[in-house]
């Protein structure tokens, strides 16, 4: 059950940060005029499906951080390429299967941002924690 | 929580009562701490079987197939599996992996190695590695 709920709100994260970007990225091609965008609703179904399965499988590439015989090191590079497959398989079809160089470099990119951004986050806040720990243990 | 205490000595008979939304791992804990009258473990050591108080023990981590229990200066052999002892343990012990148990009222501090795992320093300077997921635990028991 915690495994299906920690799914779930995985999923829903990836909802999250998929409409922000979304919204960004709609904003940014638009320009003057994205107060007068109109968007296709099979567009945004199509985008809060595909987030939610990018954030639910987020969910389940950080099974690899189950593997406690790993290093984090290892862990960690297993968990980047496993979810840059996942990812760069994505957009490849979402964009009809076109490879280019620009393609390449511009998901590889944003992927790496992202990563690091989630990734970044999840550390500093153990990093936080285990000074809150030390704090609490010197005052005993 | 509220907590209330009667303090009654003409009481015929102590006990405890609790009433929760839904029972939780703490809790059973706790309700096995108070109604158990364990508190310590027999272990061997060297050729004698001595008992050794669960207040003194530091770390029981499983070493060569054996599960072994550190106190402030040595260590004993327990016959049973981690898991058997885990059982008994009261409160004061939390899994720190999969192969050890630390008690966290001995934990001198933490510390972060350049691998990215995470080290208990004991009190009695003995180093353990603590999984990063156990770490919410910790600050629980710490009432951070």
């Amino acid at each position: 059950m915690k495994r299906v709920t920690s799914f779930l709100v995985s999923g829903m994260i990836g909802i999250g940060i998929g409409m922000v970007w979304y919204v960004v990225e709609t904003m940014l091609q638009t320009g003057e005029n994205w107060q007068h965008v109109q968007v296709s609703f099979t567009s945004l179904i199509f985008w809060l499906i595909a987030t939610f399965a990018i954030g639910a499988f987020f969910n389940l590439a950080g099974l690899v951080f189950e593997q406690t015989q790993w290093s984090l090191r290892k862990q960690i590079i297993v968990n980047f390429f496993v979810c840059y497959i996942a990812y760069f398989a994505f957009e490849l079809v979402i964009n009809d299967f076109f490879l280019s160089i620009k393609f390449f470099l511009v998901v590889t990119g944003a992927f790496v941002l992202m990563y690091l951004i989630a990734y970044g986050l999840y550390f500093w806040q153990l990093y936080q924690d285990v000074k809150e720990i030390n704090q609490k243990l010197k005052e005993k | 929580m509220k907590v209330k205490f009667n303090i009654d000595n003409q009481l015929p008979e102590e006990h405890a009562e609790f009433w929760l939304k839904k029972m939780t791992d703490k809790f059973s804990q706790l309700g096995k701490e108070l109604s158990g009258e364990q508190d310590m473990v027999w272990c061997n050591q060297d050729d004698e079987i001595v008992p050794v108080k669960f207040e003194n023990i530091y770390l029981i981590q499983v070493e060569s197939e054996q599960t072994v229990i550190y106190d402030e200066a040595q260590n004993y052999r327990y016959k049973g599996r981690l898991y058997q002892i885990k059982n008994v343990l009261p409160h004061d012990f939390l899994t720190a992996s999969r192969s050890a148990i630390i008690n966290y009222r001995k934990i001198d501090h933490l510390e972060i190695m350049d691998g990215g795992n995470i080290d208990v320093i004991m009190k009695n300077q003995i180093r353990v590695q603590i999984s990063r997921r156990k770490i919410k635990d910790l600050k629980e028991r710490l009432g951070l």
